[in-house]
């Protein structure tokens, strides 16, 4: 019954009705769509770490590219003799180098590895969806899915980098993390042509026993105070920080957009209550209780959080789709944490947008209202 | 007479009037200071650029303006460059960064008046020609609390800290500054630099000699022009974004007072047509109506504004690394923005308003 007044009220003033729910859809769309970014980028960071869990990742301290491409190590230099020198330290199992560089040809982020060390990383389950490793001294590379897609490379195809022609030995399944916008090559064919033949860019360590972790990062950065050596655990924790602080960021647009649609519903919901004043003056005299009054606002409030926030995470999607677009690293995704999210956060938003005109309609005197006309 | 009725109006719905106000200082407040960011990476563009004019800037080829940093040359390019009939000077600039350090620009000290830029030395004095020292940026020296006398070791060498720049609003503020042949040394940049300046002998030849340069060589060469492009393309995308978003706000408060002024139109349907009845034109209806929705756009717009004015303050204190300024061209896109936004939302409404037919509005009680 209260839900087919609701409707009735809230059709009897179409344009109203739209204007203030076209508020709320815009601000649930502006949080779904940047809060898009930072999910996206917490997927990645996230399957990034899943594929380097338990290694310690070793680069050049300050190396403020760091977080800019995604990927660590890009500005550092370090000294080929290091990797044999921490292979020393108690408790290192493997020591792999990369080398890790974009192609400013064509944007391509190039990363060489040695690939004897390929089984330290998390690659079970990850499978050439074409061709396969590339053999070394043959300038060949293979390509992330990612990488494949946005460049329409395929399997023996020419690629350039830095000047210098690769051939695409084989092209990756999708990973969800980095290594889907990678192109990567033997370290020495890399080195070669970035001429990165005395340094490395980063280092992966496995150690023997994942508890030792901790004490082998010391143990490097006390060795060498240009290096900064990471654990896993300590990679986890950075990048929470990190996505925390973009999350923080865009969510407080959309926050402040949320801010002005509910002061939108405030107004509306005043010139209802002023509108309904004899109205519920009529219903206070016949007896209905101050909770039947209060749902009746508050329901209206509801019904326009409902529908507001259900097409604004739909517009919403619809920019993340754009933002993917026009972006080099298509990575926003709505998921359903930030859809359930919104639509929370745009229903709760609306009725505490109406608490005070309903704290007003609660407080209408039978007599008083009834007596203007 | 308009004007009086638009303020008594305004004042009639003293709690909606201020609440849509607020509405719209808090979108204003949102798009001053999210572009206020963008303004002030502009600024610091522009700084640099002037500091380049008449002069050839020579990167390796594919370097956007992102990029900058990645440049790399070999040496040998810088006498074949200045052996060039036109060129008065070369000027060879390493970019790079350090663990320990962070930005370093090494160039020879002598080529430092190729810039047009007023290097001051704050405190201290210049790293002297292959030595291992360096002079820090202003800002940098400020954040790192390093004093003249202190030394940082990287990669295996020791570096001493012999001066401190003078502020110059480029991106020299926040990096140090050390001698051509050190920073190749610890950058591991052996024969290889980042940039060469070129400066031809006369200004006006800048143009056909980046031609030249760039038919001549397999690299990228910028007059001043071109390097005014590129950055203007870059910093124009930043701030139509930063506008975008930020404006949603502003939108969604427009959103808000086309509302307001809708329900005020339809509580005041006698008042318009007792009001037409006696003589007033279409023309007064629709201006009064889209005056009172100027009015409260251009009241938040100066709340907002006064408020940005304070947030960029306490933004600039809490971080280093980027300055936002609101710029006098910032302020009038803001003000255009939401004088759009007010007729915008003043329009349909007010078309409402000035359509109603007296006798219709009038017969009913």
């Amino acid at each position: 019954m209260f839900f087919d007044m609701t409707f009735r009220s809230l059709w009897r003033h179409k344009t109203r009705s739209f204007l203030t729910g076209m508020g709320v859809v815009l601000a649930i769309a502006a949080i779904v769509s940047l809060g898009s970014i930072s999910e996206g980028i917490n997927n990645l960071v996230q399957q990034q770490l899943k594929f380097e869990s338990n290694l310690i990742s070793v680069t050049e301290k300050d190396d403020q590219m760091s977080f800019s491409t995604g990927m660590p190590g890009l500005g550092s230099k370090i000294p080929k003799e290091v990797v044999d020198e921490i292979a020393q330290i108690d408790g290192v199992a493997t020591v792999s180098p990369q080398i890790m560089q974009i192609s400013l040809d064509n944007n391509l982020m190039v990363i060489g590895i040695s690939l004897d060390d390929t089984e330290i990383f998390d690659l079970q389950n990850i499978d050439f969806t074409a061709g396969g490793y590339p053999d070394e001294g043959e300038k060949e590379l293979f390509l992330g899915y990612q990488a494949a897609e946005m460049n329409k490379l395929s399997v023996g195809d020419e690629v350039l980098v830095k000047g210098d022609k690769y051939v695409v030995s084989g092209i990756l399944e999708e990973m969800y993390n980095f290594v889907d916008y990678a192109a990567i090559g033997p370290i020495t064919d890399i080195a070669d042509t970035f001429d990165m033949e005395d340094y490395y860019t980063s280092l992966s360590i496995e150690p023997a026993d994942v508890s030792d972790s901790k004490r082998i990062a010391n143990e490097i950065m006390e060795a060498y105070d240009t290096l900064d050596a990471m654990t896993s655990d300590e990679a986890l924790k950075m990048a929470d920080e990190i996505v925390g602080q973009i999350r923080l960021m865009t969510l407080s647009i959309g926050v402040v957009a949320s801010l002005v649609a509910s002061i939108g519903i405030i107004n509306t919901m005043i010139v209802v209550v002023l509108e309904r004043k004899q109205e519920f003056g009529i219903m206070k005299a016949l007896g209905a209780k101050r909770v039947v009054i209060l749902s009746i606002v508050i329901q209206e409030a509801v019904v326009i959080g409902v529908i507001g926030s259900i097409l604004g995470i739909f517009i919403g999607y619809a920019g993340t789709e754009g933002i993917n677009k026009a972006s080099a690293f298509p990575i926003a995704s709505v998921t359903p944490t930030l859809a359930l999210f919104s639509l929370l956060y745009g229903i709760l938003l609306c009725v505490v947008a109406s608490l005070y005109p309903s704290y007003s309609a609660i407080n209408v005197d039978p007599v008083e209202s009834m007596r203007e006309t | 007479m308009i004007f009086d009725i638009v303020l008594k109006q305004l004042g009639r719905h003293k709690v909606r009037t201020s609440l849509t106000v607020l509405g719209v200082a808090v979108g204003i407040l949102l798009v001053t200071a999210l572009s206020s960011f963008s303004e002030g990476i502009s600024q610091t563009v522009n700084t640099e650029l002037s500091y380049l004019s008449g002069i050839v800037t020579v990167t390796a080829k594919d370097i956007s303006f992102q990029t900058f940093t990645m440049s790399e040359l070999d040496e040998s390019l810088l006498d074949e460059i200045a052996g060039l009939s036109g060129v008065d000077e070369v000027a060879p600039v390493i970019i790079g960064q350090l663990p320990n350090v962070g930005n370093v620009f090494g160039i020879n000290l002598d080529d430092v008046d190729i810039l047009n830029i007023d290097v001051d030395v704050a405190e201290g004095r210049f790293p002297e020609e292959g030595a291992d020292e360096m002079i820090l940026g202003y800002t940098y020296a400020e954040t790192t609390g390093l004093k003249v006398g202190d030394e940082i070791s990287t990669r295996g060498k020791k570096l001493e800290i012999v001066g401190i720049l003078g502020y110059t609003s480029a991106s020299e503020d926040s990096g140090v500054m050390m001698p051509l042949v050190i920073a190749q040394d610890v950058l591991a940049m052996k024969d290889k630099i980042s940039i060469i300046l070129v400066k031809p002998v006369s200004a006006g030849d800048a143009e056909a000699l980046a031609r030249e340069i760039d038919s001549l060589y397999d690299v990228q060469a910028l007059s001043e022009k071109d390097a005014a492009r590129e950055a203007g393309e870059f910093t124009g995308q930043l701030s139509i974004m930063t506008f975008a978003i930020g404006s949603i706000a502003a939108i969604i408060a427009g959103i808000g007072i086309m509302n307001v002024m809708f329900m005020s139109v339809r509580e005041r349907r006698k008042e318009i047509g007792t009001m037409k009845a006696l003589g007033a034109t279409t023309r007064e209806i629709l201006s009064e109506v889209v005056l009172e929705a100027i009015i409260i756009t251009l009241i938040g717009e100066a709340i907002g504004l006064v408020l940005s004015l304070g947030a960029v303050q306490v933004l600039n204190t809490l971080t280093t690394e980027m300055s936002a300024v609101i710029t006098p061209s910032l302020l009038i896109s803001v003000t255009l923005f939401a004088l759009f936004l007010g007729v915008f939302s003043g329009l349909f409404p007010a078309r409402e308003a000035a359509r109603l037919q007296p006798a219709v509005v009038l017969r009913y009680e």
